[in-house]
């Protein structure tokens, strides 16, 4: 057995047969009450704002008052204009490609971690860790220096005679490249949980059918994993959609995400109601992902066991 | 039927394990380890836990990189080849089915991966279904099965396949008692009808003796001896087989005379060790020479109680100790002069019962078969 095994402190794995809620006969009722102060605290530090949010962002904007109680639509019209779509459709399409980068760098990387010895898998989580305790700000700073015009990448460029090779900074691939980093972590400690509760017998089973080891990974580690690396790749989206210290300081003009607009509204220009109207833009894409990634889930699950039904009863006759 | 004269065409083919070692550390080793597998044979690893059954099945299966040794399968090298390429069954303790496929894609798993076309494979894995009595089952997900079922699935997921050999690391263990003699026969009815190269791996000796066509015993990593279940059990070669496959009194002593064909007198150690008439049969070797070391190995079964027979050879009056019935069998321990206590059996039968409530004041006349001693290096 390994000592730092993860698996029972992240959310997410392999599927595996649930109990029924409230099993043993003892009454639900009572437990509700443990939540109690989890409830309030949702209460008092979410549902009240939130509503608080929704409320100012169908007020109008005034420019001394802030806001008057005047209900309009006209906040989340002006959502509508090119510049804002523009900035949605890019925040959707970082946060989308982010992920995929995520997932590509990321699976295998947990794999690894799940077959590794344990210290190799207590350096490989230190390392992976270690940078969410550094301030994104500092992070950033830190890809500026190896990417930047005058850069660690473009000096050795240019001090091997060659041109510049890196133009990334204050573009969206900067974006990206640093949006990774933050959100990596999140979409491998969930994967690497699942992975760890595959049993070797089931690879060593495979490998003995015939499986090489890309067959055995995409029809046997994917497949088991997927729960796992959903509900990372949920996580990492969510967080790289709502970043604003990365995209200021990495992305130029044209890499703003709406994170910043919603900044600028509330910071610069003072216009709360369309700040509001825009943060419950990012609230519904957020709960949109969510209950999205779930469907699509619960349909693929469908799909497969109807697929395989199908399939068999065709053998069978 | 079809679907077995199908399975028929396996490739079979012969196993030899050459020396194989392999190193966990400075202290863990398991061999060097040899033996030979003919074609079509069920042969076990016998051992007890911890001596280096499933290390070897998994250097065979190649999830182990031996450290010393070669394995050769039909006299080609085998343990160079990738373990999924050595296309060998294997089927385990834990059944190892892939909970996200359905019996019927577990079966055809390896089918599918060596890309075997949908016809052909719905049709083999439907024959290989059939062949383990589950063909109803297909559609069903491995978690909505019995154990036993399981195990028939992960069996006919190797079948399936037409391994030339294939290897079973104790998969009845995990089944009830009634359930594990039903799939035991089963099993090897299979294996004959197949003609299925086999090796088994198992600490559970009945299971071993009643299946094995040979059998290796296997102790601290290396093996004590190999040879068919008889021969193990009436001629074991060593203390630790004669202690560990079935009862056995195992009695230390030296030769006192050695005469012709195989007849000895064997002086039992001790105070006045009693001296008793051996006669080796075909097979046991040589006598040592007088004065060597030997122990006799005689299992409780061949102590025969109350015999009045005409060979007075071996003969002793002995002292009843404890009886223990074991349904079947009873077990007495006897005591006799110038012997080391003795366990004896015999099939509970009324008059063996009787026989042995009426020895009177306590004594029991007590005879061993010459032939019945065997002797191993003492
Ligand atoms: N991965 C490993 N690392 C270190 N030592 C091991 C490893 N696997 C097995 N061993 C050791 O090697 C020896 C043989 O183990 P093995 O699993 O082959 O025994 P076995 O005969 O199959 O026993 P059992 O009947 O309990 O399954 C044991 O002493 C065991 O502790
Ligand atoms: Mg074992």
């Amino acid at each position: 057995m390994r000592p730092t095994s993860i698996s029972s402190r992240v959310e997410g794995g392999a599927p595996a047969p649930r109990p029924p809620r409230g099993a043993a006969g003892d009454a639900p009722s009572a437990r509700v009450w443990l939540s109690g102060p989890y409830v309030v605290l949702l209460l008092v530090a979410l549902v009240v704002p939130l509503a608080h949010l929704g409320a100012i962002s169908i007020f109008t904007h005034h420019p001394r008052l802030m806001f008057v109680a005047e209900p309009t639509l006209e906040n989340y019209a002006r959502l509508l204009q090119p510049y804002y779509l523009e900035v949605l459709v890019r925040t959707l399409r970082i946060g989308l490609v982010t992920t995929l980068c995520c997932m590509v760098l990321g699976v295998p990387l947990a794999y690894w971690l799940a077959r590794c010895g344990p210290t190799a898998l207590g350096i490989g989580l230190f390392l992976l860790v270690m940078p969410m305790m550094v301030s994104t700000v500092v992070r950033a700073f830190g890809w500026m220096i190896i990417l930047g015009r005058n850069g660690v990448i473009n000096q050795i460029s240019v001090g091997l005679g060659f041109e510049r090779w890196l133009f990334v900074m204050n573009t969206e691939t900067a974006v990206v490249i640093a949006l990774v980093q933050i959100c990596l972590p999140l979409l491998v400690l969930p994967t690497l949980a699942s992975i760890e509760r595959i049993p070797r017998s089931l690879e060593e089973a495979a490998a003995n059918l015939g499986a090489s080891p890309v067959q055995l990974f995409r029809r046997v580690i994917l497949p088991l994993a997927a729960p796992g690396i959903a509900s990372g790749a949920v996580l990492a989206f969510l967080v790289a959609i709502g970043v604003v210290v990365t995209p200021a300081l990495m992305g130029g003009r044209g890499s703003r995400m709406i994170g910043n607009e919603i900044y600028d509204q509330l910071i610069t220009a003072l216009n709360w109601p369309f700040a509001s109207a825009m943060a419950i833009a990012l609230i519904a894409i957020v709960l949109g992902a969510v209950i999205a990634s779930r469907a699509a889930a619960a349909a693929a699950e469908r799909f497969r066991r109807e697929a395989a039904r199908r399939r068999a009863s065709a053998g069978g006759a | 039927m079809s679907a077995i004269d199908q399975m028929r065409q396996a490739v079979r083919a012969s196993l030899e394990v050459r020396g194989l070692t392999k190193a966990y550390s400075s202290e863990v080793s398991v061999g060097p380890i040899s033996f030979d597998v003919r074609e079509g044979e069920f042969f076990s690893l016998l051992g007890p836990s911890g001596c280096g059954k499933t290390t070897t099945l998994r250097c065979i299966a190649g999830f182990e990189r031996p450290t010393g040794g070669e394995i050769l399968l039909g006299g080609a090298r085998l343990d160079t080849v990738p373990a999924h390429r050595r296309d060998l069954g294997l089927v385990f303790q834990s059944h190892a089915l892939f909970p996200h496929l359905t019996v019927a894609e577990n079966v055809g798993f390896g089918l599918s991966v060596r890309k075997v076309e949908a016809a052909e494979r719905r049709r083999r894995v439907a024959d290989a279904l059939a062949l383990v009595g589950l063909a109803d089952l297909g559609s069903r997900w491995p978690q909505q099965i019995s154990g036993g079922q399981q195990q028939r699935v992960a069996l006919a997921r190797s079948l399936v396949l037409r391994p030339p050999l294939l290897l079973l690391d104790e998969p009845l263990s995990s089944l009830d008692l009634k359930l594990r003699q039903q799939m035991r026969e089963e099993l090897r009815r299979l294996q004959k009808q197949l003609g299925q190269t086999t090796v088994f791996v198992t600490h559970d000796q009945t299971e071993a003796l009643a299946m094995s066509d040979r059998l290796a015993v296997l102790s601290g990593g290396r093996i004590e001896q190999i040879g068919t279940p008889e021969q193990i059990y009436r001629r074991p070669t060593t203390r630790f087989v004669a202690g560990f496959i079935g009862q056995a009194n195992i009695l230390d002593a030296t030769i006192a005379v050695r005469g012709d064909d195989g007849v000895a007198g064997l002086r039992v150690a001790g105070p006045d060790g009693v001296v008793l008439r051996v006669r080796l049969g075909e097979g046991s070797g040589a006598v040592p020479p007088p004065g060597s070391a030997a122990a006799a190995v005689i299992r409780p079964e061949d102590v025969v109680l109350g015999d009045d027979g005409p060979d007075a050879e071996n003969t002793f009056r002995a002292q009843v100790r404890d009886i223990e019935y074991l349904g079947e069998d009873t077990q007495v321990t006897l005591e006799a002069p110038g012997l080391p206590p003795l366990l004896a059996s015999f099939k509970t039968t009324r008059t063996a019962s009787a026989r042995l409530a009426a020895r009177g004041s306590g004594t029991l006349r007590v005879r061993i078969d010459a032939a019945d001693i065997h002797l191993i290096p003492g």
